[in-house]
């Protein structure tokens, strides 16, 4: 591909070191395709829909998030779901899922370059990220299979547990990950 | 911290959330026949109650969903929330 698209992280000025003393990692995993995804869970148009092209159904218990081969699918909203696609994918997710909808009541809408993925891992990472954020972070009450919409030192973000346990991945919106990078490194720095 | 329980997504911090004024404030239907006074009472007129209020209330951080609280105004103790659509606790009733 011509340099003239080549894709840009909205964190492209931010400097990943590595990290000091007890400071947990924070790494950028750019790129992803994000597809927000509306419409009625009861309908088994939707349900056959999603079913068809992603091969599993939308997750309709509160605040989960399953994997569905290369995608992961959250739970935004009882008629609201977020699909994080492999870097690429998602036009052929998208086009995929309009034309298994044809006719049915739903929006698949790309918001590709408004989010990026941040992980933040370590034995630190959720004392770090709680410095501020509301949501309760101990692995009893928020596991892997888990999501959250909540707050990150006052900017929005989802939030779930990664897999392996050993930290946190954060959808953040491209319009404040700036400012919550910057904000992340410098609240990491108690942590050195 | 004080928390309020969206029916959603349970216990959450209040700084996620925002009301949205009174709640069961169904709009006139055929609102082209309505009176300029009744129009006003519908859009303006709240019943600002001392004691047990019927709110609706957004996760505005969280799920983005709008939901009902029955919340008392001079203690500010929420009783119970409910989903759009479901009937009041009896409590809520007067
Ligand atoms: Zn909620």
């Amino acid at each position: 591909m011509s340099d003239l698209f080549q894709q840009e992280s909205p964190l492209v000025q931010i400097e990943f070191s590595e990290p000091k003393g007890a400071a947990p990692r924070i790494e950028e995993k750019p790129f992803n395709g994000y597809l927000n995804l509306r419409g009625r869970s009861d309908h088994t148009g939707f349900i056959a829909g999603v079913l068809k092209v992603l091969g599993v159904e939308a997750p309709t218990e509160a605040n989960t998030v399953i994997d569905a081969g290369d995608n992961r699918i959250y739970w935004f909203g009882p008629d609201e779901w977020l699909i994080v696609t492999k870097p690429g994918q998602q036009t052929r997710v998208r086009n995929d899922l309009l034309a298994a909808f044809a006719g049915v009541f739903s929006s698949v809408v790309d918001n590709s370059s408004g989010l990026t993925t941040i992980h933040v891992t370590g034995d630190n990472a959720a004392a770090l990220i709680a410095t501020d954020c509301p949501l309760d972070l101990h692995p009893r009450e928020f596991k892997p299979g888990q999501c959250a919409q909540t707050r990150l030192a006052k900017a929005g973000m989802t939030i779930s547990p990664l897999a392996d346990g050993s930290g946190f991945e954060l959808i953040i919106r491209r319009s404040f990950a700036d400012y919550l990078l910057l904000w992340l490194q410098d609240a990491a720095i108690a942590f050195e | 911290m004080f928390l309020i329980e969206c029916p959603w997504c349970g216990l959450r911090d209040e700084t996620e959330f925002s009301c949205a004024g009174e709640a069961h404030i169904a709009r006139p239907l055929e609102t082209e026949k309505l009176s300029d006074e009744e129009w006003a009472d519908y859009l303006f007129m709240r019943s600002n109650p001392k004691g047990a209020h019927r709110e609706q209330w957004l996760h505005a951080a969280g799920c983005r969903r709008y939901f009902n609280a029955l919340r008392d105004t001079v203690t500010y103790k929420i009783s119970a929330t409910y989903k759009i659509g479901e009937t009041p606790p009896s409590e809520g009733k007067k």
